[in-house]
């Protein structure tokens, strides 16, 4: 799926903010507080949960509540959970529908075409980019101040990050060796780090997976995994206990960092800033 | 060697195709095994050959329990010859009749002196040297016979079992092969041939079993075997008796008739 | 027929065929070791390999030796063992079932064994006991590989048994795709891909070390089976005429199979048609008697799986292409020309 229409879309929409969020959505939003809110993606459902009151929440998905994954596990907590399926969402009866741009495509076309209120998030490749969504989102829900706290929040934390003095090379090895492509959120929250994002050097593949070989030659000062409890098995996971990056893990060159802190757009990106800025000066410190 | 089977049943099932038939093969002779088609000679080869464990009975080899002798030593003195599917693989003549040497050599050993020298002996024994170098499915049906018998014949044993190993040549072919088993005999081997052709068998034969429903109908040689009465109980049939060169034959000529017949209906 | 027997004359041109053998094993020997060495050098990134063999040698644990150690050199040798148990498989297959068409993959060997290796590796038995992988796999083909042996003594023909084949792959690999859904990773039910076509890379030594013994063990299982695997041209009864055990036979053919294949596909998922397409390739140099192709095959599947290999790597496709993709793309059409050929002979 090419991204240019949506981002397209996206500087349209940001233009017109606050009057609009999206042709659909323009109703429901003038008339008042949504109570009925579904969030059908793991990253709407983050912002959800934080940004609404829990009683407008009708359902968030079941990745919410997964601790592994997501950060909201225990806001999710007691919250009906679907899985983006169309029969699902449309007996809630929403007035606000979240979802991503490039998930459960069907369903949302299907609710589109009904007429549903639906708000769709792209990914944000910067900083901006999350302040915007946090600001829309917050205003969908009815909840604009609470946005402003967060976004204060966010940035508040980001101007305690000390970033690193001599700028370290990081490569960011996930399951399946899939890597932080430049031009990502991910790639931002490295830089404000004070670090190189080794990726941008090495030939990744379009869907940004990393060969083995190439990241142990890519002679990365530290090689960010998440190295918490994998839960259970399989081979994406298994790839990072490969001997080679058992190697680099032996010379204390990794550091260890849950994805699920940036996974999505929210002020917990903030704290990968602040872990990375701190391993770096670890690093920097030992010989 | 002398092979004797004893009381043999065999039971497929329910049924018995073999009920208490005892049998004798001596060395140096040349026996018949003649029948209706169901009769239960195969299964009886079979038996003598040791592949099928009798139900009840057994085959004894020079005294001992044949089914106690192992199965590499048996190999080596007791050949086999039976109606095979079409190879499958296109090995060549020469190669189906090296299959007969295999008991006689060590795991992963080459061909030794030895088994080429029987290989080259089975062959023109067979006339199929010049078939040597021809693929098995590039022969014809009679050539085919001839190979086999000669992979058969490879293995020198001291017993011969062969299956029908004339059906599918042709009558100059039939009489080289059966000259060929009683000689083969003569050398002192013991050979059982399984034949439907009673003339042949008649002619060629020291002795012949003639075996129906499972049971030794008669047994003898043949003027004692295949008597008018015999044949005509065991396989409905006239035959016509004559003498050429000072030898009795016997060519099958009618069906008999009623009160024996339908045959089919008989043998329910 | 009547002719004297022709006086005995000693052959030393040809000894049955065994010539031709023995120049192909010397041969594909050989392109198997130049294989294993392309592949050592193919890779993602520039190693200086003399370097790096040098600090291997020296015990240095140098960047490049651990590279060399644990990513090219593990593939390269997955890749000949991998390849060699599935030639030698299909080949012993052929011959037993005296079927052209028989292969681990199209009896759906393979797949089951992808099964038992997915059902312990993502239950979770993989991680506390790192046998239990290749176990699993090997679990699986004895099953695939005993009920298709049960099915051919019941007298299923040729058809008949790639029928079954075909039943089995795609209830193995529906099975497969059940226990992958049903796990609670993410990341499991994208992982089929690699079950059902396999692939060799950034595999590590241990993958060699777990599978190794297993897959020689059932290589000595299967290779032992050659003399009788001839016999067996000659039909059941004939075999066992000739001294052969049918039963032992059996045992060691399901066994041999279980273990060569089973090890194999739990490390590199289930590569096609390799077993099919090699016994075809080296039956006109050997000639048609089944034992004498058995170890030829085994080497061409090396050279096969191990040219698929470096050719994924040279291929500009990222993520590099399934192992199972190249092999299909050679055997599907050799398959079909198979069927065709089978079908207008009879």
């Amino acid at each position: 799926m090419s991204r240019r229409p949506i981002l397209t879309a996206w500087t349209v929409l940001t233009a017109m903010v606050p009057a609009a969020l999206g042709a659909s959505a323009i109703a429901a939003e003038l008339r008042a507080r949504p109570e009925h809110v579904v969030s059908m993606n793991l990253c709407a459902d983050e912002l959800v949960l934080r940004l609404a009151d829990r009683s407008q929440v009708a359902a968030v998905t079941y990745l919410a509540s997964d601790r592994r994954g997501s950060t909201v596990a225990t806001e999710a907590d007691g919250i009906p959970v679907m899985r983006g399926l169309s029969e699902e969402i449309v007996v809630l009866k929403p007035d606000l529908v979240v979802a991503g741009a490039f998930t459960t495509r069907v369903t949302v076309g299907l609710l589109k075409r009904i007429g549903f209120p639906l708000l769709e998030l792209d990914v944000p490749a910067d900083f901006d980019g999350v302040r915007r969504q946090i600001r829309t989102v917050a205003t969908a829900l009815g909840h604009a101040p609470r946005g402003e706290a967060m976004i204060a929040d966010l940035d508040a934390r980001l101007a305690r990050v000390v970033p690193a003095a001599r700028p370290l090379r990081a490569l960011v090895m996930r399951p399946n060796a899939f890597t932080v492509a430049p031009g990502s959120l991910g790639d931002a929250v490295i830089r404000a780090a004070g670090l190189v994002n080794v990726a941008a050097e090495l030939g990744h593949d379009r869907f940004g997976q990393v060969p083995l070989e190439a990241a142990a030659f890519a002679n990365a000062d530290l090689v960010v995994l998440d190295e918490s409890e994998p839960g259970a098995p399989s081979l994406a996971d298994a790839l990072l206990r490969h001997p080679v990056l058992d190697a680099l893990r032996r010379q204390g060159r990794t550091v260890s960092i849950p994805n699920r802190l940036w996974t999505c757009p929210g002020p917990q990106v903030a704290e990968v800033v602040a872990r990375l800025a701190a391993a770096t000066r670890d690093r920097n410190a030992s010989p | 060697m002398r092979i004797v089977g004893q009381t043999l049943t065999v039971r497929y099932g329910s049924r018995k195709v073999l009920d208490r038939v005892g049998l004798a093969i001596e060395p140096g002779e040349l026996l018949g095994l003649v029948g209706p088609n169901g009769a239960g000679k195969t299964t009886l080869l079979r038996a003598l050959a040791g592949l099928t464990p009798p139900d009840a009975g057994r085959v004894l080899a020079d005294g001992h329990d044949l089914a106690a002798m192992p199965a590499e030593t048996r190999a080596r003195r007791v050949a086999c010859l039976f109606q095979a599917p079409m190879a499958g693989w296109p090995l060549l003549a020469e190669e189906i009749v090296a299959l007969g040497r295999l008991p006689h050599r060590h795991p992963f050993g080459r061909l030794a002196q030895a088994d080429h020298a029987a290989i080259e002996r089975a062959m023109g024994a067979t006339d199929t040297l010049h078939l040597r170098g021809r693929r098995d499915t590039a022969l014809s049906a009679g050539e085919r016979m001839r190979v086999l018998l000669a992979r058969a014949l490879a293995v020198e044993a001291e017993i011969l079992l062969a299956d029908e190993p004339i059906a599918a040549l042709d009558p100059g072919q039939a009489l080289d092969a059966m000259a060929l088993l009683r000689r083969l005999a003569r050398g002192g081997t013991g050979v059982v041939v399984v034949l439907h052709d009673l003339t042949l068998a008649a002619r060629f034969c020291d002795r012949i079993v003639v075996l129906d429903r499972g049971c030794v109908a008669a047994e003898g040689a043949p003027a004692v075997a295949l008597t008018d009465a015999v044949l005509r109980d065991v396989f409905d049939i006239e035959v016509v008796r004559g003498h050429a060169d000072g030898d009795a034959y016997l060519v099958p000529w009618v069906r008999s008739p009623l009160p024996h017949a339908p045959p089919m209906e008989r043998r329910r | 027929m009547n002719a004297p027997a022709s006086p005995i004359r000693t052959r030393e041109a040809r000894p049955l065929g065994t010539a031709g053998g023995r120049w192909l094993v010397a041969t594909l020997s050989g392109l198997v070791a130049a294989l294993i060495l392309g592949s050592i050098a193919v890779g993602y990134a520039t190693v200086d390999l003399p370097a790096a063999f040098a600090d291997l040698v020296a015990g240095r644990t140098s960047l490049p030796a651990l590279v060399l150690w644990e990513l090219r050199i593990p593939r390269a040798l997955l890749g000949g063992l991998v390849g060699f148990s599935l030639g030698l498989t299909g080949a012993v297959l052929q011959g037993y079932l005296r079927n052209p068409l028989a292969d681990p993959g199209v009896l759906g060997i393979s797949s089951a064994a992808a099964l038992g290796a997915v059902a312990t590796f993502y239950g979770g038995l993989a991680a506390s006991l790192s046998l239990a992988l290749p176990l699993g796999g090997i679990a699986g083909a004895a099953v695939a590989a005993f009920a298709l042996n049960l099915l051919a003594a019941r007298g299923s023909g040729t058809l008949g048994l790639i029928l079954a084949g075909v039943g089995l792959s795609s209830l193995a690999g529906a099975l497969t795709a059940l226990a992958l859904n049903l796990s609670p990773n993410p990341y499991a039910a994208l992982e089929i891909v690699f079950w059902l076509m396999g692939s060799l890379a950034d595999r590590s030594m241990d993958h060699v070390v777990l599978c190794l013994p297993l897959m020689a063990l059932g290589w000595g299982l299967m290779l032992s089976t050659g003399r009788a695997l001839d016999a067996l041209v000659l039909g059941e009864d004939t075999a066992t005429s000739l001294g052969f055990g049918l039963v032992s036979v059996r045992l060691r053919i399901v066994t041999g199979a279980a273990l060569a294949v089973g090890s194999g596909v739990a490390v590199s998922g289930a590569i096609g048609f390799v077993g099919l397409v090699v016994p075809h390739l080296v039956r006109p140099v050997v000639g048609g008697r089944p034992g004498a192709g058995l170890l030829p095959s085994g080497l061409a599947g090396a050279a096969l799986v191990l040219g698929a290999d470096i050719l994924v790597r040279l291929l500009p496709t990222r993520p590099e292409l399934k192992l199972g993709v190249v092999t299909a793309l050679v055997g599907a059409p050799f398959l079909v020309g198979l069927l065709w050929h089978d079908r207008t002979r009879r």
